[in-house]
């Protein structure tokens, strides 16, 4: 059967989207985080949102994972290769992503009318994309629901107040660096490579983290090289 | 033992969990149409071992060689949470290279001849254990396996079902394939060939 990396992209989104309760607290968080400090005036209502989605599709891409911990070598076993896995996994959480941030995109432009709103809207997609890998690694690092949830927690409450000279190195910096209006506007090319550049290696990362769990052993020896045989 | 017969060749295999050393140079070797019982106290290496033969879990020392197809039953079900049993069987058809409906006519048949009754839709978190536990071994025998790895794969089952699993185990046996399952259920050795007790074969 071709295209098998389809059917668990397929399956994969009907797993999440029975999930009405994460459903709505992806919708619910960030619309929550936004909504609050644009109410009590602040400037960084939309990086606050902003930063609300990229926490929400990285707790997605965490539970998917840890969601098929016990499957995903037995999937392996049946005959799928890891990469099909990987990239059906993908598939669906881009999408869950682009739909998400397309949704926040327009909630923010019209709610608080930015003058860049292109720069919002890119950084809301950027964040949401990167923010797959970052899932993606904090499960292959700790895959186990509560460490993995903390550590999420954690590494995007830091994005908030750590210096620029280290926030550069970090791949929510594109994304936030767009929507700071403390700042002069920055170059949104480069900001944008450094987005995909982050979201590459993170993902290639994880995925060679993964890969070690579900991988088969390898094949015997052939026959003339086993032990006990002449 | 002629060396075509041999289904499934474990040898030497030596697993260790930190200073605990679980298999200490294990052989394991089950023919074509062989019904083979795995048998050991807790924490003896009987999973362990099953696991290694269905290269799932990499061993210190040792190889496994199989020819054929494996299907693989572990002990607790490994299937996801929030998919239907329909939906099972077209994730692990697939993965046998089988159609959705191919899938699906095969893992009913399976599925009827364990007594899985269920309402269509229905998802594996509102399964009962033991229906759980039929889809958990269906998707083991949808891609018509040559080597069968159970891990007590009727854990949850009612009594009539479990019946016919013995009696499942001697088709499979009569179609010649190689089967080998952990049990605890020492009435039921007869019905296999041959017994490993794991400690004191080994």
């Amino acid at each position: 059967m071709k295209h098998r990396w389809l059917t668990v992209a397929a399956l994969q989104g009907r797993d999440l989207a029975r999930r009405r309760m994460v459903l709505l607290v992806l919708v619910g968080l960030p619309l929550a985080w936004y909504a609050s400090s644009a109410a009590a005036g602040l400037d960084y209502a939309v990086g606050s949102g902003t930063l609300g989605v990229g926490w929400c599709v990285g707790a997605t891409a965490l539970f998917t994972v840890l969601g098929g911990r016990s499957v995903d070598p037995r999937l392996v076993q049946a005959g799928y290769r890891p990469w099909e896995l990987l990239a059906g996994r993908l598939l669906m959480l881009l999408g869950t992503a682009l739909v998400l941030a397309a949704f926040f995109a327009a909630v923010m432009v019209a709610g608080s009318r930015p003058d860049r709103p292109g720069a919002v809207a890119l950084s809301i997609v950027l964040i949401a994309v990167v923010s797959i890998g970052v899932g993606l690694l904090v499960a292959a690092l700790l895959p186990r629901e509560l460490e993995g949830t903390l550590l999420l927690i954690a590494f995007v409450g830091l994005q908030i107040g750590i210096p620029t000279a280290v926030a550069q190195w970090m791949p929510y910096y594109g994304p936030l660096r767009m929507t700071d209006t403390s700042l002069p506007p920055a170059n949104l090319a480069l900001l944008t490579a450094h987005a995909i550049a982050c979201t590459v290696v993170l993902v290639l990362a994880a995925g060679a983290l993964w890969y070690r769990r579900v991988r088969l052993t390898p094949a015997a020896p052939r026959r003339a090289e086993m032990p006990g045989r002449p | 033992m002629t060396v075509d017969d041999t289904a499934l060749h474990a040898t030497g295999i030596v697993k260790r969990y930190r200073r605990h050393t679980v298999l200490d140079g294990v052989d394991l070797e089950v023919r074509r149409g062989e019904a083979v019982a795995l048998t050991g106290e807790n924490g003896s290496g009987k999973s362990t071992l099953l696991r290694i033969c269905a290269r799932v879990l990499r061993p210190d020392a040792g190889a496994v060689r199989v020819s054929g197809r494996v299907g693989f039953c572990p002990q607790e079900p490994a299937l996801f949470d929030l998919l239907t049993a329909d939906e099972h069987l077209a994730l692990f058809g697939a993965a046998a290279g089988l159609s959705r409906d191919e899938a699906l006519r095969k893992g009913h048949r399976r599925l009827d001849s364990l007594g899985f009754h269920a309402r269509p839709g229905t998802v594996v978190r509102d399964l009962s254990g033991g229906t759980r536990q039929k889809l958990n071994l269906a998707v083991a025998l949808l891609a018509e396996p040559d080597v069968l790895l159970l891990d007590e794969p009727y854990q949850g089952f009612d009594h009539g079902t479990y019946v016919d699993f013995w009696d499942l185990v001697a088709q499979w046996r009569g179609a010649d394939r190689a089967v080998v399952v952990v049990t605890h259920m020492l009435t039921e050795l007869w019905r296999t060939d041959r017994v490993v007790n794991l400690k004191e074969d080994t």
